[in-house]
């Protein structure tokens, strides 16, 4: 047994450090290996080395200008319009729902979120066909329209973490602000959402970034229609046996660049997520 | 689905009756079975199908748009979606383009949608109803879209076209139930050896003994996926095995134990302790290792052809699968092969012009075109025959081993895994390569293949 209260804390320390850089180094591998490929100017595909031997930007270059059968540019405008949009609109009507649940009290309300906690339960993909056939029947299939829509329509379920969040914030606030003859409407813009900056936060990265990600819907609904693909469709297609080993360090390049933008979002959001909850917000 | 089907039929017969009226071919009881107006004279010289004995001309084709007219509108415009392949895009837009030009009096509209040829049928199968009007499949697909009627039965006078110029297996894979119901349009979708002929010549080439003699000589690999049943199916093929779908969709296997199990244990003999054999997935490596040097040759099919030609350069060459030595005779390596199809959806809008599109682009015009243009073999019997088949590495290799080979339909869902399992099961070291162990994992293959 060590006696030093000193060396055995320096033991603990070692060990628990040595695990943690190794489980670091198995997590950011995949990462580093597909930031690397992307830059490969390797003749081949299928390489044996890790480390590319010949460096080059031309992957990105061609990923961007060759647009002969695959699209690229156009495919990832596509998808950050569908997020975009998909994200403000899911954003609000989630924000809206919970702060619904959280504050009125009306008929009924106990039964609506039990609808919704059940029909969460159920994973989306799961009424796919059901989708695609009413998106047809209105005419929104194959069009990025109907993916906006089917990204944005459930999204509202999703509103029990923030009506959680939205139960925590002080009811006096509502109260005060009642009597000084504040509308519904306006505590909901002007008292809790700027004092819920942390769910809004999280609320807009994740609505972003699942209709960024998403392939099952939009393979789905997209079909044929390939001006409205969307960049998960066109790297999957990339892969296809016929194309993998002309277009697999595009594809790497493709795969980096699609981080871009979940990064910039989250980046720019999340200095709201340490700042304080509800602090400070009633004084005195 | 069935509705719309029959509806369409329908209209076809009564078109077809009605063209008969029209013949005047008075005769007695008024027959239903002309329905190609035989010597109709020339008038356009537009398009320039081959005019042989039994081909349906342009000019046919235009007395029946004329005809078509009354169903599918001759003021209204007729839109037509074709599925291909995105490289293969600009090819079959100029030759839709050029189908359209024939067609003056008519506002037709065709658009080409870039669509895999592998995907296509369940696409189609999907939503019909979105899918193309005339699209392009591979005839492993048939089996799912014949009994179900997605693909419209092709027009008697197209069909007898299409039984004559046509190699017999090509018209095989378009055949269901004695009615042909697709237009074949490529007789290459199978496999074969490419290899790098600085490396390994031509000669040696030839038997798997002498290829892996070269391979241990020069220290490199030969790759033939055998652990996926398409290319595993070999073993069971070469061993003369065939097989067929019963009624009720299962497969039956007309395997002789026997004998496969003996070819097996040929194989395992060669290439299981050996070092220099991978079952690698040839489609993802196959390219890059020869690229590299690391194999001299390999098994895959056309769809690698850019890929290896590219990686290969002026090494490029290629050859039918080799024989292997069974109970001391070089017996030849039977393998799968398919086919590439176009069918016309039953959902389309415009079944005349469809048809007469999909007969179009399967023509011996358009397939010489796409041959020459994209290295996509014919069916067309003639054009296989053709110089420019013959003096094509890779085309002509394509066309030896279909001498050797079964066609890729009639196939159940089940067959794939098991096969591939035996396949890799036979050029394993460490497994039980005694005739015995073979006949046991046969049994499992069999009895998995054929369970109900």
């Amino acid at each position: 047994m060590i006696k030093s209260y000193k060396t055995r804390r320096m033991v603990g320390l070692g060990v628990v450090y040595a695990i943690l850089t190794i489980l670091s180094i198995i997590w950011v591998l995949p990462l580093v290996w597909i930031v690397m490929t992307s830059f490969s100017g390797e003749d081949a595909a299928f390489i044996d080395h890790v480390i590319p031997s010949k460096w080059t930007f031309h992957n990105y270059v061609q990923l961007f200008t060759d647009k002969a059968i695959f699209n690229y540019p156009r495919a990832f405008m596509n998808t950050l319009i569908i997020a975009i949009f998909s994200c403000i609109i899911s954003t609000l009507s989630v924000l809206m729902v919970a702060y619904t649940f959280s504050r009125l009290r009306f008929k009924a309300r106990k039964a609506y979120m039990n609808v919704a906690m059940i029909l969460g339960m159920f994973p989306g993909f799961m009424t796919m066909i059901a989708i695609y056939y009413i998106l047809k029947t209105i005419g929104l299939s194959q069009s990025i329209v109907g993916l906006i829509v089917v990204y944005s329509a459930g999204a509202s379920l999703g509103f029990f973490i923030s009506k959680g969040f939205f139960d925590t914030v002080p009811k006096a606030l509502d109260e005060a602000a009642t009597i000084d003859g504040a509308t519904k409407n306006q505590i909901f813009w002007q008292i809790i959402l700027p004092m819920a900056k942390p769910i809004v936060v999280y609320t807009v990265i994740t609505s972003f970034i699942s209709p960024w990600t998403d392939f099952i819907m939009a393979r789905m609904l997209l079909r044929d229609a390939i001006d409205q693909y969307t960049v998960a469709l066109v790297l999957w297609n990339m892969t296809d046996k016929e194309k993998v080993d002309q277009f697999f360090y595009r594809f790497c390049a493709g795969s980096v660049i699609v981080a871009i933008p979940i990064t910039a979002v989250f980046l720019k959001m999340q200095k709201f997520y340490v700042e304080g909850i509800t602090g400070g917000a009633v004084k005195g | 689905m069935f509705g719309k089907t029959k509806r369409v039929a329908g209209i076809l017969l009564a078109s077809c009756m009605i063209a008969t009226a029209f013949a005047g071919c008075g005769g007695d009881g008024g027959s239903t079975t002309t329905s190609s107006s035989g010597g109709g004279d020339a008038t356009s010289s537009g398009g320039t199908t081959d005019n042989t004995a039994t081909a349906v001309s342009v000019d046919d084709m235009l007395k029946d748009a004329d005809l078509a007219l009354d169903t599918e509108g001759k003021d209204t415009e007729v839109k037509l979606k074709v599925w291909a392949p995105a490289d293969a895009l600009k090819v079959f837009q100029a030759q839709c383009d050029e189908f359209v030009k024939s067609f003056p009096d008519r506002k037709i509209k065709i658009e080409v949608v870039a669509q895999g040829e592998s995907d296509a049928a369940a696409n189609v199968m999907n939503d019909p109803e979105a899918a193309a009007d005339v699209f392009a499949f591979a005839s492993d697909q048939a089996s799912n879209l014949y009994p179900n009627a997605f693909v419209m039965p092709v027009r008697e006078d197209f069909a007898a076209s299409i039984k004559a110029d046509n190699m017999s297996a090509a018209v095989d894979v378009v055949t269901h139930d004695g009615n042909i119901v697709a237009f074949p349009e490529t007789g290459d979708n199978g496999y074969f050896v490419y290899y790098n002929k600085s490396l390994i010549s031509a000669d040696e080439i030839k038997s798997i003994e002498s290829i892996m003699k070269v391979c241990d000589d020069k220290d490199k690999q030969f790759i033939m996926n055998l652990g996926n049943g398409y290319y595993g199916c070999v073993i069971p093929l070469t061993a003369g095995g065939t097989y067929e779908l019963d009624a009720e969709g299962y497969q039956v296997l007309n395997y002789d134990k026997d004998k496969v199990v003996k070819t097996a244990k040929a194989f395992a003999d060669v290439l299981a302790n050996n070092s220099h054999f991978s079952s690698a997935d040839t489609d993802k490596v196959l390219a890059s290792n020869l690229k590299q040097g690391k194999a001299l040759a390999g098994v895959s099919g056309t769809w690698k052809k850019s890929a290896i030609e590219a990686a290969l350069g002026g090494n490029f060459a290629c050859a039918k699968l080799p024989t292997i030595k069974i109970d001391g005779t070089d017996t030849d390596m039977v393998s799968m092969f398919g086919y590439k199809i176009i069918g016309v959806n039953s959902n389309t809008k415009a079944p005349y012009t469809a048809q007469a599109l999909a007969y179009y682009l399967t023509g011996e015009k358009c397939q010489t075109e796409r041959m020459e243009q994209l290295g996509w073999g014919p069916s067309i019997q003639k054009l296989v025959d053709s110089d420019t088949v013959k003096n094509d590495a890779c085309l002509s290799a394509v066309y030896a081993q279909r001498e050797h080979s079964v066609p890729q339909i009639g196939l159940a869902g089940s067959f794939w895994d098991p096969t591939g399992a035996f396949g890799s099961y036979v050029v394993e070291k460490k497994n039980d390569l005694s005739e015995e162990g073979i006949a046991k994992a046969y049994d499992s293959m069999y009895n998995n293949i054929t369970a109900k």
